[in-house]
């Protein structure tokens, strides 16, 4: 998965958050696709060049109705937004164990955006 | 399409900066090549002004980069003539020429935009070629040295960038011998001081 279009981002989180029963998701498209955008407004805080033609200028943003629009994310970095999309999709659910594995992966999209060894 | 020169410092610096991006690597190498040239001096271009009587103030426009400033201004004889340049690119006389003339001003030049259509900084190619791997230094350096990156480290960074300061000041040297080896390498003999040191 080349991680290229808002519908690849949403696959590749489902897979993750083990939400692939197409029939009866647990989380919704808009769930998702909203916390790419949230995703993406924390990346540019922690790091500006990764949205280097939008300084000074609107983020891009995206909607279930246009899943198959590209997001403008270096590759590089394209995973770590896959896990700030289940961190913060998982950050709704109460039980003890999913608030630890949602910091986990909100924590490894701040080290992956920061840290080489991350 | 980049030069072969500018493609292998571009995948150099790829290598030596894991998680960068290109863009990241644009803008500092537009600010190293904008240092390395105004504090070398090293970029010269000779460009003529039609000078005539009545008129003090000449702007110049070189057909590439951007001015920093005046080394010498001479006549059409090849004599100097008095001048400065307050504003980079306009040349005030300070005398008024007696007739119309050709003169020749010797410029500073350094890098400006618009940058090429791949958005590399413009400037002559032999340079790149002489001063690769320092102009490596000072994009490493400025880029080490920036917070909260993948490839951030203060102390490589400063280390990187004094190689890249040495290089900026060598150049410097070069340039004012005009690449010549052991160009004007001699000095008057100590007997020659007028000032001693009691």
């Amino acid at each position: 998965m080349a991680l290229d279009t808002v519908a690849d981002y949403l696959a590749a989180a489902r897979v993750l958050l083990q939400d692939t029963d197409s029939v009866a998701y647990r989380y919704l498209d808009a769930e998702l696709v909203n916390a790419l955008n949230m995703g993406i407004l924390e990346g540019r805080r922690l790091r500006p060049d990764l949205f280097f033609n939008y300084l000074g200028a609107t983020l891009p943003s995206y909607s279930t109705g246009s899943t198959g629009t590209t997001v403008v994310i270096d590759p590089q970095y394209r995973v770590a937004f896959v896990y700030y999309i289940c961190g913060q999709a998982q950050l709704r659910d109460e039980e003890n164990t999913q608030d630890a594995r949602s910091a986990v992966f909100l924590n490894k999209f701040v080290a992956q955006l920061q840290n080489l060894q991350a | 399409m980049p030069s072969t020169e500018t493609t292998r410092l571009m995948n150099n610096l790829r290598m030596r900066l894991p998680g960068a991006l290109d863009d990241a690597i644009r803008i500092e190498y537009f600010s190293v090549m904008n240092e390395f040239f105004q504090g070398s001096n090293l970029w010269r271009d000779d460009v003529t002004l039609s000078v005539t009587p009545g008129t003090l103030s000449y702007t110049i426009a070189p057909s590439l980069g951007s001015v920093v400033r005046l080394i010498s201004l001479v006549n059409a004889g090849g004599f100097p003539v008095d001048a400065s340049m307050e504003v980079p690119g306009t040349i005030k006389l300070y005398y008024d020429p007696t007739i119309a003339q050709t003169y020749t001003a010797t410029v500073v030049l350094t890098v400006e935009d618009p940058i090429t259509g791949e958005g590399y900084p413009d400037y002559p190619a032999w340079v790149l070629n002489k001063y690769g791997n320092e102009i490596l230094d000072g994009v490493v350096g400025r880029m080490m040295t920036q917070l909260g990156k993948p490839y951030s480290n203060q102390q490589l960074g400063i280390y990187h960038l004094r190689r890249f300061q040495g290089a900026v000041s060598q150049a410097k040297v070069e340039a004012q011998h005009k690449n010549l080896y052991r160009g004007q390498a001699w000095r008057f003999p100590r007997t020659f001081t007028r000032t001693h040191r009691r």
